[in-house]
């Protein structure tokens, strides 16, 4: 065979061909139709019980204070909820996700935005890996505004500034993956909650003024053991006034089973993800249904 | 619509055949020019300094920096380093993505079911790629999708819509900084990305002017 083999399927005439990219294309169509519609969606998450502020103390692992400009790194086993806790209003917790059996599956922003069809993160989405699979579920979300498009901002610059008055999360991220174990190669597009970002229609980003963020948390739901780094420093686009505040993280072990089954049975694209999960822990487990994953 | 570069400048130039990959060093001073030949020909990029691959293209940096997404003629293409590593100095489409990355057989079974594992991906391009200069997985980061629009609405939803079926559409990239640029010819079938029928690119290297 001359030059490199055709990795895509070869086409067998004009006619077949053509009859395949129709196929190929209504499939298309339907899915993106499935996808896209929020109604379905916010009707399915709206009838989930929700989440109350105040966790039974029994329940609670750990519970410490991100102090403004700080960043907390941890490990959240799966069954655990990780609870962010933004009481007085911090502008952006900025996070990263690893599997802690493999960190080279990791929190992969784009997969996140590209599968679930929005960028619009909130209670029932999730966070996907670069794998696949589930990290994580958003089981409960008071907030509503959060970024995954527009990162951690710059590091600072050789300008001189003082590192008492200038934390940022790029530089927060990059210490919390060290203490993790992780290095350069291993810090990737994070995602901001708490950072009401929007973008208009000329494609172009701004921040929203007027939402709320104090007196709001999130849970998310560990659908594998993680490795956790979260930033409190404001996100690049909060507006200079806006300064970072302490905020609280909690890991919880929730008494309701099943706690996150609510964002797996709202889309089809949710489904295979968990069912995708499953299969590689229990071959993790080395109880494997047999399914490649 | 940018001149064709002068052939005697032309250092470099190979037809990339469909679903297959291509990396190569672009030296300071020097421009890539991607061309789709057939036309609606998804083309997933990544950038690395050549002098420290753990300097590379930052997708959030760059709209960030911007201050919105679209990626055209005038957008500096920034490292997680924040340093220019290219600029888009041409550009005959205008529809270009840089939020949404690239397939991979494992997230094609979670968009399009399990009948999509065993099929050929951009992120299996890359890995394939990227060991040929002895990075892995953990170097692939939120890429450059060339000639691929994904509109973003206002209320957040976004989807891979169908492309341009001209031919002969190009980019530019001018480089800042000597860079290794890795690229994925799109295999993907499951999304208008190719037109559901992937088709060839071609790559050109031109000399830096008065080089």
């Amino acid at each position: 065979m001359n030059g490199p083999a055709p990795l895509v399927p070869a086409s067998t005439g004009a006619e077949p061909k053509r009859a395949r990219i129709a196929a190929l294309r209504a499939r298309y169509e339907v899915l993106r139709a499935e996808g896209q519609a929020l109604g379905e969606f916010d009707a399915r998450v709206a009838a989930a019980a929700r989440i109350p502020r105040d966790i039974p103390s029994a329940s609670i692992r750990l519970e410490t204070i991100v102090p403004a400009g700080w960043y907390w790194h941890g490990r959240v086993p799966a069954g655990t909820c990780l609870r962010l806790d933004n009481p007085r209003g911090t502008p952006g917790l900025t996070c990263l996700f690893w599997n802690a059996a493999d960190p080279s599956e990791r929190f992969c922003a784009t997969d996140t935005v590209k599968v679930q069809w929005t960028t619009r993160l909130g209670r029932g989405r999730l966070l996907l890996s670069d794998m696949g699979r589930v990290l994580a579920s958003i089981v409960e979300d008071i907030c509503g505004r959060h970024d995954v498009l527009l990162g951690a901002g710059p590091p600072r610059g050789d300008d001189g500034t003082s590192p008492f008055e200038a934390r940022n999360s790029a530089e927060n991220l990059a210490l919390a993956a060290a203490k993790l174990g992780l290095g350069a190669r291993d810090l990737h597009a994070p995602v901001t909650f708490f950072a009401p970002v929007l973008c208009g229609a000329d494609q172009r980003f701004s921040w929203e003024g007027g939402a709320v963020l104090g007196g709001t948390y999130l849970d998310l739901h560990a659908e594998m053991d993680l490795l956790a780094a979260v930033s409190n420093a404001p996100h690049p686009l909060a507006p200079a006034g806006l300064v970072a505040e302490d905020a609280g993280i909690s890991l919880w072990r929730p008494q309701r089973a099943d706690i996150s089954g609510f964002c797996r049975d709202a889309t089809g694209e949710a489904g295979r993800a968990f069912a995708r999960t499953r299969a590689y822990l229990a071959e993790s487990k080395g109880g494997g249904d047999g399914r490649g994953a | 619509m940018a001149e064709a570069p002068e052939p005697s400048a032309v250092r470099y130039r190979r037809v990339v055949p469909p679903g297959r990959s291509w990396s190569g060093l672009v030296e300071r001073g020097e421009t890539l020019r991607i061309v789709d030949l057939i036309g609606e020909q998804a083309v997933d990029t990544l950038l690395y300094a050549a002098a420290d691959t753990a300097e590379r293209y930052d997708a959030q940096l760059t709209v960030l920096t911007q201050g919105g997404t679209v990626v055209t003629r005038g957008t500096r293409l920034y490292s997680n380093r924040r340093r220019v590593m290219m600029t888009v100095a041409a550009d005959t489409l205008g529809a270009h993505d840089t939020l949404v990355g690239c397939c991979s057989a494992e997230g094609n079974t979670v968009r399009f079911g399990e009948q999509a594992l065993h099929l050929h991906s951009c992120r299996d391009n890359f890995l394939i790629e990227l060991g040929r200069h002895g990075m892995s997985k953990r170097d692939i980061v939120s890429n450059l999708n060339f000639f691929m629009p994904v509109p973003l609405e206002e209320d957040g939803r976004l989807a891979i819509v169908a492309g341009v079926q001209e031919p002969g559409h190009f980019v530019d990239l001018l480089a800042a900084i000597d860079v290794l640029c890795v690229l994925s010819n799109c295999p993907q079938i499951n999304n208008p990305c190719n037109g559901f029928d992937p088709t060839p690119i071609e790559v050109t290297i031109t000399r830096a002017a008065g080089a």
